[in-house]
């Protein structure tokens, strides 16, 4: 073999074993999606849905767990939209680029490694006990807005940055404050990218558990949440709580619930993917 | 030119009270007092003490090779070096008598006073009628029919009216270079400045464009007081009534074109015009 062929060798055999990396945890999660969907998509009707839950496993529904979720996915977004939001503009375009700005950009990025449970904890204590907001919805709320935070403004952030300077510099030029310059030109030009971010770092919150077992949202609650005072639970703890009993019916319905869980988030990344592609489009 | 500039004043004048619109004739004479002006970024000496008094209602070339500091010169005369991280300024700047680097002075009213045009076109990813618009908007003006009327005029006075008054609503992003740079110019007329500052213009246009932008130019300076940056000597030569010859952060000559171009003093400008260096 000469030089050439070994060098188309290697490029055959990195391209084999390139494309068994890229399949490797599509198909892995293509398994696990046949599977839950072979357990669960004949339990799946609109009656699974609109139940209450239930000791029988024919009987139970996820309609608490759905509408907590959805209580809480309305809260958070309420919360932290606004927050994680101002919170970005102002690290990007008022705050002082020095030392003190370093340290505190450092440390954003580092609380979004910081793992979920923690939140839960500091959610439990500020939220629960010294606030008195007690097992709610908004105590939920506020433990998962402080946990997705961090996502949303280094999304935000990033979505500022790739605004064109050459944008800012002709609205300055045309006599408008920084204020008018933000609010105008590039809240707009960078509003697909945080919508982006922020749906994606929900489509996070809605899967969290651990946070909200801490904070005290509870595996069975008879009524959906009328108010945000009320008690709830979520999808994710209503599977984790039937996956754990013994009957069968229980497993059918968590795979079930897991099935509405997955379209709730692929949802929720497909409008993301979508507002990124139509930003993109608009700032060429 | 003149006739269709005095209908348009007319119309305005006659339909709509507005304090900001006067007769151009009557506009404050906008010249440009420079005064032993020295800039730094961080270390660098970019400018090294420069005094000139720029001329009103003709057109002023700056050339020079890269680097040498004629558009930092250029961009202190609205202040959009003020963002520049490590910018620091001494001396003074004076327009129509009044120094423009006094802590007092409203950035915002100045720049509304003089105009900017920059190298690439540079359109709001907005509607075409949004871009010209947008300059009157964040002044507060909400009467839809006199921002109507001053849009539909600076798109004329551009020459770009007829290729875009059936698109008004389409993005501005959809025009081609040329058309963007001239949309950018009657978004700056708009806000009716009394300087314009155009920091080569017409480095990003091909060949018949930059003939528009520069038969426009030309148009311009009986309103205007025009100040444009160019690399290209024969655009100079054509528009421009003074010319000012930058090197190394120094004002190394300045006089009227012709002059420059035939006769220049220095051994240095002659050596740049001729093609010899730069």
């Amino acid at each position: 073999m000469n030089n050439i062929q070994k060098n188309r060798l290697k490029d055959q055999l990195f391209k084999i074993w390139g494309i068994s990396c890229t399949l490797f945890g599509l198909i892995l999660l293509g398994v696990f999606i046949g599977d839950i969907l072979i357990d669960g998509i004949t339990r799946i009707d609109w009656d699974f849905v609109t139940d209450l839950p239930s000791r029988k496993a024919e009987k139970a529904g996820i309609y608490t767990a759905l509408m907590g979720s959805i209580w809480t996915l309305l809260l958070t977004t309420v919360i932290a939209f606004p927050i994680g939001v101002a919170a970005g503009v102002y690290l990007e375009e008022y705050g002082n680029k020095n030392k003190y700005s370093a340290i505190l950009e450092i440390n954003i990025s580092n609380l979004a490694g910081v793992p979920s449970i923690i939140y839960g904890l500091l959610g439990l204590e500020v939220f629960v006990r010294i606030m008195g907001l007690g097992a709610s919805v908004l105590a939920g709320s506020l433990t998962l807005s402080l946990l997705i935070l961090p996502i949303i403004i280094v999304a935000t952030r990033e979505a500022i940055k790739a605004v064109p300077k050459s944008i800012k510099d002709a609205s300055f030029a045309l006599g408008a404050s920084k204020w008018q310059t933000i609010w105008n030109q590039v809240l707009p030009a960078s509003s697909g990218g945080i919508l982006t971010g922020v749906i994606l770092a929900l489509s996070r919150a809605v899967g969290e558990t651990a946070p909200l077992i801490v904070v005290g949202a509870l595996a069975y609650v008879p009524f959906a949440p009328q108010n945000p005072m009320d008690e709830f639970s979520v999808l994710p703890i209503q599977i984790f709580n039937w996956i754990s009993r013994p009957q069968h019916g229980f497993i059918e319905n968590a795979a079930a619930a897991i099935i509405i869980l997955l379209l709730i988030t692929f949802l929720m990344n497909g409008i993301a993917v979508y507002f990124r592609n139509k930003w993109q489009k608009k700032l060429r | 030119m003149a006739k269709e500039i005095e209908i348009t004043m007319e119309t305005v004048l006659t339909d709509i009270p507005f304090d900001k619109i006067v007769d151009p004739s009557l506009k404050k004479k906008a010249k440009i007092e420079v005064k032993d002006v020295k800039v730094w970024y961080d270390d660098f000496n970019a400018i090294k003490g420069i005094d000139m008094n720029i001329k009103s209602n003709i057109v002023t070339a700056f050339i020079g090779p890269s680097g040498c500091g004629k558009s930092t010169f250029l961009r202190l005369f609205n202040r959009m070096n003020d963002y520049v991280e490590g910018f620091r300024m001494e001396g003074k700047i004076k327009v129509s008598g009044d120094n423009i680097y006094k802590k007092k002075v409203n950035v915002e009213e100045l720049r509304k006073e003089i105009g900017m045009v920059f190298q690439k076109p540079n359109p709001f990813p907005k509607s075409i009628f949004d871009n010209v618009a947008y300059g009157l908007k964040i002044q507060g003006i909400t009467d839809k029919q006199l921002i109507e009327e001053r849009v539909i005029d600076c798109l004329k006075q551009v020459a770009l009216w007829d290729e875009v008054k059936d698109d008004l609503k389409k993005s501005a992003m959809a025009l081609s270079g040329g058309q963007q740079q001239r949309l950018c110019i009657a978004r700056t007329l708009a806000v009716q400045p009394s300087i314009i500052l155009m920091d080569e213009p017409t480095s990003a246009l091909d060949p018949i464009s930059t003939a528009k932008v520069e038969e426009l130019i030309f148009k311009l300076k009986k309103e205007y007081t025009i100040v444009i940056v160019t690399h290209n000597m024969q655009q100079a030569s054509r528009i421009s009534d003074y010319t000012a010859f930058f090197y190394l952060g120094e004002l190394i000559e300045y006089d009227k074109t012709k002059t420059i171009f035939t006769n220049p003093e220095k051994k240095q400008t002659e050596n740049y015009i001729t093609g010899r260096f730069g």
